[in-house]
């Protein structure tokens, strides 16, 4: 395309089987104003290096594969325009705080453990325990719209890699994991929040958190984690407190 | 990958009620002291003179709310400076834990006691 503007791309790459350590290659991608950062990786995949690898899927900001860093800020690539960056060169790198796999590929593992260990799913109370699969469970939509915002994560990992409390403590169960963990709590179908509380009031729980706020500036979906751990920190307060007048 | 309970909500609802002491409760303190003391200057017999502060210690409702914000904000001030530590990298320790909240505490029973003694017109 003759009217292409060209950006200067520098790529992070690391290929375990023959890379010592992580290394830089840039390159001269053209772009246009619709351009995103996704495409700018398979035209350098396309016509520079078959061998760039980088996870994706939907290319619309859904599925949550293709975060990483774009000039040291946590993006989803299909979400960010070389437009944006007009007239500055441009630097991509592997999500921070998670192990490189290979390339732009992190391994996320870490982010899945901590999502799966908070129990993010309804657990009914012992009333319900027996209630018929034909049978609904009622909200309001007053009710939905308390945890709706919290729902809207696509686990991408951009807040993880913006959080300075997980960067310096990997025990520290991070942003969108304690979200999570609230968006259930919250929801008036669950009974679990008992069970949660375990992870809810630990150190490495909201209590890690000491309100930096990147989380919820990176978070692509707008689902302010950071917002839901202060609510965390009333509820984990509120239950001490409870703890301290009723014992067990 | 099991975690202690955090005590952290102890001083942080000390620190969040600090906060509001110190937003809300302080400032009116402080311009009514400000404007006693401009009223009537005088150290003897002027508004605020040892006399006057020590009857008004002498009420119990006064004497506790004065000592609530006084120790609100002691424990407030201590947990942001102890926390902001650690925002400028410095790795807190035990010892650091110690001196701050132990700071808060020691303010916190000087209040008591002083307020204490005048209250019991000891002092």
């Amino acid at each position: 395309m003759a009217n292409d503007k060209i950006m200067k791309i520098t790529v992070t790459r690391y290929r375990p089987e023959q890379d010592a350590e992580p290394f830089q290659q840039t390159f001269d991608v053209p772009y246009h104003n619709e351009t995103s950062v996704l495409e700018a990786l398979f035209y350098i995949k396309d016509h520079f290096e078959p061998s760039l690898s980088f996870r994706w899927s939907c290319r619309m900001a859904v599925c949550g594969s293709c975060g990483m860093m774009v000039n040291g800020v946590p993006h989803l690539a299909c979400k960010t325009f070389l437009r944006d960056y007009e007239g500055k060169a441009m630097t991509i790198a592997p999500l921070e705080n998670f192990p490189i796999e290979r390339d732009l590929v992190v391994d996320i593992s870490d982010l899945i453990e901590k999502i799966e260990r908070i129990k993010p799913y309804i657990i009914p109370a012992a009333k319900d325990k027996n209630m018929p699969l034909t049978k609904e469970y009622r909200q309001t939509p007053q009710q939905m719209e308390a945890y709706r915002q919290f729902a809207q994560c696509i686990n991408c990992g951009c807040c993880y890699a913006a959080c300075p409390q997980y960067k310096i403590n990997k025990d520290y169960i991070g942003p969108a994991a304690l979200t999570l963990l609230y968006r259930y709590d919250i929801d008036n179908r669950d009974a679990g929040s008992a069970i949660r509380d375990e992870f809810l009031s630990s150190e490495n729980g909201v209590w890690g958190c000491t309100f930096v706020g990147y989380c919820s500036e990176v978070c692509p979906k707008h689902v302010d984690p950071a917002s839901a751990i202060q609510l965390g920190k009333v509820k984990s307060a509120t239950n001490y407190v409870i703890k301290m007048f009723k014992p067990e | 990958m099991h975690s202690n309970r955090s005590d952290e909500p102890i001083y942080w609802l000390l620190f969040g009620a600090g906060g509001m002491a110190v937003g809300v409760v302080l400032p009116a303190i402080v311009i009514l002291m400000i404007v006693a003391g401009f009223q009537d200057v005088g150290e003897a017999s002027g508004m605020l003179n040892f006399h006057q502060v020590g009857a008004v210690l002498g009420n119990w409702l006064l004497s506790a709310v004065l000592f609530g914000v006084i120790m609100l904000t002691a424990w407030h001030a201590c947990h942001r400076i102890y926390h902001t530590l650690h925002d400028l990298t410095i790795r807190v320790t035990k010892l650091h834990w110690f001196v701050f909240y132990g700071l808060a505490a020691a303010i916190t029973f000087a209040a008591a006691a002083l307020q204490f003694l005048i209250y019991c017109q000891l002092w």
